[in-house]
């Protein structure tokens, strides 16, 4: 029975992988394109791990009383990765589970369901915290093989698991905090559960910074950091027994298969009630009239607001760099004078290193500031798409649009514009702030904004393109379509990339021969001409397959 | 109304519709029955301008579907079998997204809005958001949301099908009301029943092809619908 019921399980979660979007199964070279592009982020959340743990060793693994705060970093890091990847899916797994009702009615002890369901949820963040810790393991072994023990060596297998149990811990909690905000909180729920996400969010980044008091310190002052951190007892039970400490390890160990315990133990108590309640809360009203007779352009750019609105994953998952950019450009401007301390530091220390002029290096280093902001800009706008999973999230309702009498290129360009105006409200007054932040001439920050603009367009028919090659329109779920689409995951890897090649081809190709603000004017000028190639596509071939997608 | 000239369909070897031929004047109910599978859904999809098809012919009131597809939709609505609408609206947000599409005008759609969905008792439940409808609600909001146009022709998949009776009554009044203005109705539907009672004309589709079609007398003389249906389908 179990056995049948992970195996549906597993296959609804690697779905993607094996079922095309009539159901069929996926051709051979589709499914290892979605295996290469899962492939991809998996080695990229391990790269960036791996680089971080590089960085964390080669400052603590100099002292042994100091080294198992690289274990309590690890742990922070990979706890705060598999939630914000697995949160949403304990919510729709425990909560929103469309066959609840029909296995509700099979002979199934609901204990049966309960574990399968959990073992889901479990394994999900197991996965994403084993991409970040496991290169902790193997960066300690090989940067500090005179710290390695035996009982070094088993804590770590058994806190790898035991953390995996802390982490089913807090999401199964987080789930359950944003299922009572949905059932509760009527029109508000959408709003409430960004904010709880934002505020879990920011609540870990103050947490991380008041241990660590900013990424610089962490490599100026480690001492301090050792500190910090030793105040937070898991992170520093976790890296003691990581280090052979037996007292340590059984007492994180106890202590996270006391927690799955709890939440196992709170789960069966309410766990037939959450299957027998259907959750929707109270019905979302609205009396308001319309008053006024709106264009098609108006009302179909309405629609979306309306469906982007609705859903607290969407917002989140094509959106979180638009929602951070706005704080970045805040930091910039309260801490302008720190960063030109900070500048100017840098500057002295490397002139100091290689005797040049402190000077010349701090000019340097304000003329290649654009490259810097155009490279973190993009990177958080290049993976915030709003229009990849937009064609899929029509789903079967898809037929409302095409049986219009509107040309489709209508509907398609309303998508592009719904993208650009998020992302341009976001982003624009960010760019402008981060620009006035840095000190930044005018011509640099007019040039900056201006590539923003083109990107954000780029993003915006490039992620529709991709979505209507690759569309998922038989969901039963549209977090389904958010998550599992073949088009997000395209996109994401592209708004990833493409800054890190154009910042590297700069600093490798052009820097002796372009202006930051010429090269930036010219990668402007190549994104604008390849969207108005794609849009091209958009309005005549795009519009004509949309027209027909079923 | 609806002229349908030697459709053909195919779905890689399967043809879906074979050569099918239908023609619908102003002023009939045209009922279109056939087993599961037999092409229906794809013929009416391919009437709203949904489906590609690969030969044939389809006008609107005298309009090509290939060649003024937009044209061709002004002058209609389509109701798909299974009314997946946009669960992040209320009731009233949809309809007016639907009449802002088409261009009905504030008054007309508050005037047809209150005419329809009074007479359906959906009213109070129109500030609601979708979501928390039944599917009987969903296909009485789609119903609304079709008439609110005052299309000239009205295609529609299975409408009766999650409909309680006194709602399936009255959208078989609305169906004559929009024949009587001299509008026409094309539907499918396995109800044989309500097609008897309620079709000028009806189809009998098995396999693509048509294999009967005309007004009710002709097609079942002094039988019942059901049983030349059956008989027709070789199941009796």
């Amino acid at each position: 029975m179990i056995k049948a019921l992970l195996k549906k399980q597993f296959l609804e979660l690697f779905s993607v992988f094996f079922r095309g979007k009539n159901g069929k199964r996926v051709a051979g070279g589709k499914a290892a394109l979605y295996i290469f592009l899962y492939a991809m982020l998996i080695l990229m959340v391990v790269g960036y791990s791996t680089m971080f743990a590089l960085g964390l060793g080669a400052t603590y693994f100099a002292n042994p009383d100091t080294a198992w705060a690289y274990f309590g970093m690890g742990a922070i890091a990979a706890v705060t990765i598999a939630i914000v990847g697995s949160v949403f899916m304990t919510y729709n797994s425990l909560y929103l589970a469309k066959d609840n009702e029909f296995l509700l009615s099979l002979p199934i002890q609901s204990w049966k369901l309960l574990f399968v369901r959990l073992f889901g949820v479990w394994f999900a963040g197991f996965a994403w915290e084993s991409l970040v810790l496991l290169p902790f393991f193997v960066i300690f072994y090989i940067m500090a093989p005179g710290l390695v023990t035996a009982l070094g060596v088993v804590f770590q297998i058994l806190l790898w698991i035991g953390l995996s149990f802390v982490i089913l811990f807090m999401t199964a909690i987080l789930g359950w905090l944003i299922a009572k905000a949905a059932t509760h909180m009527g029109r508000y729920k959408t709003l409430i559960i960004v904010v709880l996400f934002l505020a879990g969010f920011v609540g870990y980044m103050v947490l991380i910074s008041q241990l660590e008091g900013g990424i610089v310190a962490l490599f100026e002052d480690p001492e301090a950091v050792t500190q910090g951190l030793g105040g937070f007892m898991p992170a520093y039970a976790f890296g003691k027994a990581c280090l052979g400490s037996p007292l340590y390890g059984i007492i994180f160990f106890i202590i996270s298969v006391a927690l799955f315990a709890l939440v196992y133990w709170v789960l069966t108590i309410t766990f037939n009630k959450i299957l027998m309640s259907n959750n929707k809360g109270k019905a979302i009203t609205s009396n308001k009239r319309q008053d006024k007779q709106k264009s098609v352009n108006g009302t179909l750019i309405k629609r979306e607001f309306k469906h982007y609105f609705s859903n607290a994953m969407y917002i989140l998952n094509s959106s979180l760099g638009y929602i951070f950019l706005p704080i970045v450009g805040i930091l910039a401007i309260v801490n302008r004078d720190a960063v030109q301390v900070a500048l100017t530091n840098f500057a002295q220390e490397t002139a100091a290193g290689d005797g040049s002029n402190p000077a010349d290096i701090l000019m340097m280093l304000k003329a290649l500031t654009p490259i810097a902001v155009f490279f973190a800009v993009g990177f958080l706008g290049g993976t915030s798409v709003i229009t990849a999973p937009s064609v899929s999230l029509e789903g079967k309702r898809i037929s409302i649009l095409q049986a219009f009498p509107i040309h489709m290129k209508q509907v398609l360009w309303s998508k592009i514009e719904f993208h650009c105006i998020i992302a341009m409200t976001f982003t624009i007054p960010s760019v402008i702030l981060i620009g006035i932040g840095l000190s930044l001439g005018i011509v640099d920050i007019i040039v900056l904004v201006l590539l923003s603009a083109v990107m954000i367009f780029f993003f915006g028919v490039f992620g529709l393109a991709c979505n209507l090659k690759y569309p998922m329109l038989n969901w039963t779920n549209e977090n389904v379509a958010l998550k599992q689409s073949m088009s997000v995951l395209f996109c994401m890897l592209v708004g990833i990339l493409a800054p890190i090649v154009f910042t590297l081809l700069y600093f490798f190709v052009f820097i002796n021969f372009l202006m930051p603000s010429i090269y930036l004017l010219v990668v402007a000028v190549l994104f604008g001409l390849v969207s108005w190639l794609i849009l091209r596509w958009l309005n005549t071939q795009g519009a004509k397959k949309f027209q027909y997608l079923s | 109304m609806l002229n349908i000239e030697n459709l053909t369909k195919t779905y890689g070897e399967k043809k879906a519709v074979d050569n099918l031929s239908i023609h619908i004047a102003p002023g009939e109910i045209y009922g279109f029955i056939g087993h599961n599978g037999a092409g229906k859904t794809t013929t009416l999809k391919a009437c709203a301008g949904i489906l590609q098809f690969d030969k044939g012919e389809i006008t609107i009131d005298g309009v090509s579907m290939k060649k003024d597809p937009i044209a061709c939709k002004k002058k209609m609505a389509y109701i798909p079998d299974n009314p997946e609408l946009y669960d992040y609206m209320t009731g009233l947000q949809y309809l007016d997204f639907v009449a802002d599409i088409y261009g009905v005008s504030i008054e007309e759609r508050k005037e047809k809005i209150h005419k329809y969905a009074s007479a359906f008792e959906l009213e109070k439940d129109l500030p609601a958001v979708i979501s928390s409808y039944s599917h009987g609600m969903k296909q009485k909001l789609a119903i609304i949301s079709a008439w609110i146009h005052s299309p000239k022709l009205i295609m529609m998949d299975e409408p009766f099908v999650g409909l309680d009776p006194k709602a399936a009554k009255l959208l078989k009044d609305m169906m004559r009301e929009i024949c009587d203005e001299g509008g026409a109705i094309f539907f499918s539907t396995h109800v044989l029943e309500v097609a008897e009672k309620l079709c000028d004309k009806v189809a009998i589709i098995k396999k693509g092809q048509l294999i009967r079609s005309g007004t009710m007398e002709e097609v079942k003389g002094d039988d019942s619908l059901e049983d030349v249906f059956l008989e027709l389908e070789g199941d009796k």
